[in-house]
């Protein structure tokens, strides 16, 4: 196999999330493993240092694009009007970006900081777990 | 009937509660936070719902994510499971004014058995024995002294909400009263916003004797016989054993009946343990709390009668009648638990975060093991402290011993630290052997008679500030 040939290959499956990667042709093999990439960020084990609540909804994944995480359980209610939310609008920080309902209080997410919304990742009125993204923004 | 249950416990008691739900043909829903995502248990589950953060406060403790999770789901009842939530008043009421079925005792209920004075005065009017002493509140100090002198010295000074004993204090003579009473009066403020105290008079070497009942909404009430939980500490069982050791069948009946007693004086439904002091030599008995819901220790009497009490408190949640004649729960065989945990007896940590590498749980004729562990899973700060809950049943106490003895044994889980050797230990003990632990076991072990620190560390732990 060419060098070309297999650089070409590993370019398409850049963007998949294999752990094990094996070609196999004529008499050529490869394999390549890969251990746990991006690891969930592990509890801090000292109980006295509470984690900390205020940077747990923003995470940043490789391309710079920043996900919004639903701090609560509840339901996702868009905004309506002027303040409606759409893909591409930039958002200044701390506007207001939805309202997640939980035992009806309305629990009010804002944008953490100024961007561009990116992705919507809920649609009205679905019920959203704690954790859950709710907008992507860069 | 119940469509869907919400249960809002995790581990091995969350996986038996999903089991009976899916064996009645009812949904489930099951909770975790965000550590706990990888735990077995939710794969059992119809749904699942991320309910926060690893810290339990904002996660399982947090009444408002739990109800939410109920509200998104649709699920018409919450299952509390054992402990957590399930001994919380408040969250029962906000079950109920959201018009979700709390499948546990009515959070008026659960509010009157709490206070300790409450229940006193309940027991009392139903003629069941309490151990001497105040049925109000002290007033004033002199009126803790009177009551010092009538009873004779030592007495015990408790608070009336407290659950677990961290308020009460053993007091020799009356001239300790005057600071221990400021002292204790204080920190009942502090701990439960309610400075109440009262004074009973201090009994030695007792034996805590839990007896498990049922109560339908119709008024009907059956019992399921005895556990001894004199081992244990407010972290949980340590070994326990059902039916309780050395109790004649007049003694038995009488405490089976004096438990339905209270719960027919307190209005009680749903499925819960009424705990008894054993005072064995005399052959007294006195009533001490009732645990609401469902216990640690509840497989042991399942393993005594074969009946599944999940089962039957769902049922009887839903408003059934109960469908058990008290003639047809029968007790054979002796039953004995032990309680795998990792990390500090006492529950209070810290642990290591660390990977059970590998996990074997044991099995065999008559041998339950409650777990939820595997192999690769993690074990935080955050996680239960318990491994998993063994259950062994035996002809006679001497089988059912040598049975759990061989299950402790097959029992693997590298990686982690258990306290497996420290419970072979006990169960080898010539004192437990003989049936032969009190409440006053403890004070004896320090003054030197045994060296096994380990056993010693098991007898005093679970004894502290309990009797």
């Amino acid at each position: 196999m060419e060098t070309k040939e297999l650089m070409e290959l590993l370019q398409a499956v850049s963007d998949i999330q294999w752990t094990v990667f094996e070609v196999r042709r004529d008499d050529f093999s490869l394999r390549l493993e890969r251990t746990q990439c991006a690891e969930e960020k592990e509890p801090q084990e000292d109980a006295e240092q509470p984690l900390d609540e205020a940077a747990m909804p923003i995470e940043e994944n490789q391309k710079g694009m920043k996900r919004i995480l639903s701090p609560v359980v509840g339901f996702f209610h868009a905004l309506q009007g002027d303040q409606i939310v759409t893909i591409g609008k930039k958002i200044k920080q701390s506007q207001p970006v939805c309202v997640v309902e939980a035992m009806k209080m309305m629990n009010e997410i804002v944008m953490p900081e100024d961007g561009e919304i990116l992705f919507m990742m809920a649609e009205e009125g679905q019920p959203v777990e704690y954790g859950q993204v709710l907008y992507c923004y860069r | 009937m119940i469509k869907k249950i919400l249960v809002a416990d995790r581990g091995a008691i969350a996986f038996r509660i999903l089991r009976t739900c899916h064996e009645m043909g009812i949904k489930t829903v099951a909770v975790y936070s965000n550590t706990d995502k990888n735990e077995r248990y939710l794969q059992l589950a119809d749904e699942t719902v991320c309910i926060g953060p690893a810290s339990l406060n904002e996660s399982y403790l947090n009444a408002y994510n739990v109800l939410s999770a109920a509200f998104i789901t649709k699920a018409d009842a919450i299952h509390p499971g054992a402990g957590l939530l399930s001994k919380e008043p408040e969250f029962a009421k906000m079950c109920m004014k959201s018009n979700i079925l709390w499948i546990g005792p009515a959070p008026s209920t659960m509010e009157k058995l709490s206070n300790s004075l409450h229940a006193r005065r309940l027991a009392k009017q139903a003629d069941v024995p309490v151990i001497q002493g105040m049925m109000q509140p002290a007033q004033t100090l002199q009126e803790m002294k009177e009551t010092g002198e009538r009873l004779g010295y030592p007495v015990l000074v408790k608070a009336a909400e407290g659950r677990y004993g961290q308020v009460d204090r053993k007091v020799n003579s009356a001239r300790e009263l005057a600071s221990v009473y400021e002292q204790a009066k204080a920190e009942a403020l502090e701990l439960f916003g309610d400075g109440s105290l009262y004074m009973e008079k201090h009994v030695d070497n007792l034996r805590r004797i839990e007896v498990q009942v049922l109560c339908d909404h119709s008024g009907n009430s059956v019992h399921f016989f005895d556990r001894d939980s004199t081992l244990s500490t407010t972290a949980g069982m340590v070994a326990g054993e059902a039916p309780a050791l050395g109790l004649t069948p007049q003694q038995r009946y009488a405490l089976c009946t004096a438990a339905l007693q209270v719960c027919q004086a307190a209005g009680y439904r749903n499925l819960g343990a009424v705990e008894f002091l054993l005072d064995n030599p005399a052959g007294r008995f006195y009533f001490s709390k009732v645990h609401p819901g469902l216990q640690e220790s509840y497989g042991l009497t399942e393993m005594l009668t074969g009946i599944d009490l999940i089962k039957q408190q769902i049922l009887v949640a839903a408003g059934e009648r109960l469908s058990l004649a008290q003639n047809e729960i029968r007790s054979s065989g002796a039953v004995l638990g032990c309680s795998v945990k990792t990390g500090r007896l006492d529950g209070k940590g810290p642990y290591d975060k660390k990977e059970i590498t590998f996990f074997h749980q044991p099995g065999g004729f008559q041998v339950r093991c409650d777990t939820a562990a595997y192999s690769g899973q993690m074990i935080t700060h955050y996680s239960d402290p318990c491994i998993a809950t063994l259950i062994v049943k035996g002809e006679n106490r001497m089988q059912a011993q040598a049975k759990m003895l061989v299950a402790i044994e097959e029992l693997t889980c590298e990686g982690i630290e258990t306290n497996q050797e420290t419970l072979a230990a006990l169960l080898q003990d010539q004192d437990y052997m003989k049936g032969d632990f009190h409440t006053g076991t403890a004070e004896r072990m320090n003054e030197g008679s045994k060296e096994d620190g380990f056993i010693q560390q098991i007898y005093s732990e679970a004894t502290m500030g309990k009797n």
